[in-house]
């Protein structure tokens, strides 16, 4: 190594025992390199004294965004859960549901009752599950089941986060992954449970927003389509 | 194994974004300040201290924690700079009525004028450890290059100072 490349490093106290030894060493004998660094010395010491003074303002303003909740859907927290959820449920479907025949005619009325058979669990579960890739991804040729199921959604006052539907099997279904606040949860389920609807409450009680507490909420729709 | 539950203890308390923001901020401002300048650095610095919250989690027990705040800081500078179409060069570093009582061949504003005519890596590598008072190794971890090319750089930035330094003084 060039004693000269070693200088700046020697002058910071960055240099391990050999190689500032070494400086030093060169250094006695060398009128020059004491002027490069005694030169070196007062660049750094002109940059420190020079440098434009800075009175740091803002803070109150950053303490109070940091304690505010973080996300209007619901917490930050449920976004990479919901982004998980809804991407297992758009790239393969839940695996659970049923399976064939787009072309059945639906009931007019929904949902119909359907035997609740599905077990509660997590996202985590549902990502954990083996779904079966034959499902179809739409949801736009499901209306006006969609239409009825966004409205009754809004009139919870829950936000959509994802919906995927199922068209195999003998009763088609519509899935919804959605969040709404906790304190509606309880009447939702009574409202969902006369619906005949499949639901599971998911990750409930995590966090808070300006409406109160947020729940996450997936929910399987089963339409009859058969008498 | 002490010192690893002494360690996890200190994170532990550590993690509390009101307090670190608090301990942190204003060399975190500073650090905003020198490069995207005064005027944007509360924004840069909140941006900072937000992403370090949504980040919490990812820190890692025996890490410096002002290093690691200096980093997220950096990027965000970057972020900013980079939609404002600003460099660091374009922020005034020093203060040009300040004389330098140590030396007589250095005035401020010829060594402004030579610290804009260094790379931008260059200029880096001098902000980091000159202003922002890091040592080799953190100004490295920030600048995501190892600790060896961070003294080449100071090295070369140094080497071109002098040699601006001395043709503006002849």
């Amino acid at each position: 190594m060039n004693i000269r490349e070693n200088l700046k490093a020697y002058l910071d106290g960055e240099l391990n025992a050999p190689d500032r030894a070494e400086v030093e060493e060169a250094l006695k004998s060398d009128p020059a390199l004491q002027l490069e660094l005694q030169q070196m010395k007062e660049i750094s010491q002109s940059l420190r004294g020079a440098a434009n003074p800075v009175n740091a303002v803002g803070l109150a303003a950053t303490l109070e965004r940091l304690a505010k909740p973080r996300t209007s859907l619901g917490p930050r927290w449920l976004l990479p859960t919901g982004l998980a959820a809804t991407a297992i449920l758009a790239i393969f479907g839940a695996g659970w549901v049923l399976h064939s025949n787009r072309d059945m005619p639906f009931q007019e009325e929904i949902p119909m009752p359907m035997a609740n058979k599905h077990p509660r669990g997590s996202v985590r579960n549902l990502l954990d599950r083996k779904v079966d890739a034959r499902w179809n991804l739409a949801v736009d040729n499901m209306d006006p089941w969609k239409s009825k199921v966004d409205s009754l959604a809004a009139s919870w006052g829950a936000s959509v986060i994802a919906r995927s539907s199922s068209e195999a099997g003998k009763d088609p279904q519509l899935i919804y992954l959605m969040s709404l606040p906790t304190s509606r949860m309880e009447s939702t389920a009574a409202k969902l449970k006369d619906l005949g609807a499949t639901q599971l409450p998911l990750e409930r009680d995590r966090t808070a927003d300006s409406d109160g507490r947020e729940s996450l909420l997936l929910l399987i729709l089963s339409l009859r389509t058969s008498s | 194994m002490l010192q690893a539950i002494q360690g996890r203890s200190f994170i532990t308390e550590s993690l509390d974004i009101g307090q670190i923001a608090r301990d942190h901020y204003d060399a975190v401002f500073r650090f905003c300040a020198r490069r995207v300048g005064a005027d944007a650095a509360a924004d840069v610095t909140q941006e900072t201290f937000v992403t370090a919250q949504r980040a919490l989690k990812a820190f890692r027990a025996g890490s410096s924690l002002k290093t690691w705040l200096l980093g997220i800081a950096n990027n965000e500078c970057r972020r900013h700079s980079r939609s404002r179409r600003r460099t660091p060069q374009a922020v005034d570093l020093l203060d040009v009525e300040v004389p330098n009582p140590e030396s007589t061949w250095i005035s401020t504003s010829s060594l402004q004028l030579a610290l804009k005519r260094l790379k931008p890596e260059q200029l880096e590598a001098v902000l980091l450890v000159e202003l922002d008072g890091l040592t080799y190794e953190e100004a490295a971890q920030i600048a995501g290059v190892p600790a060896g090319t961070m003294k080449s750089r100071l090295h070369y930035a140094f080497l071109n100072l002098r040699h601006s330094l001395k043709g503006d003084e002849e």
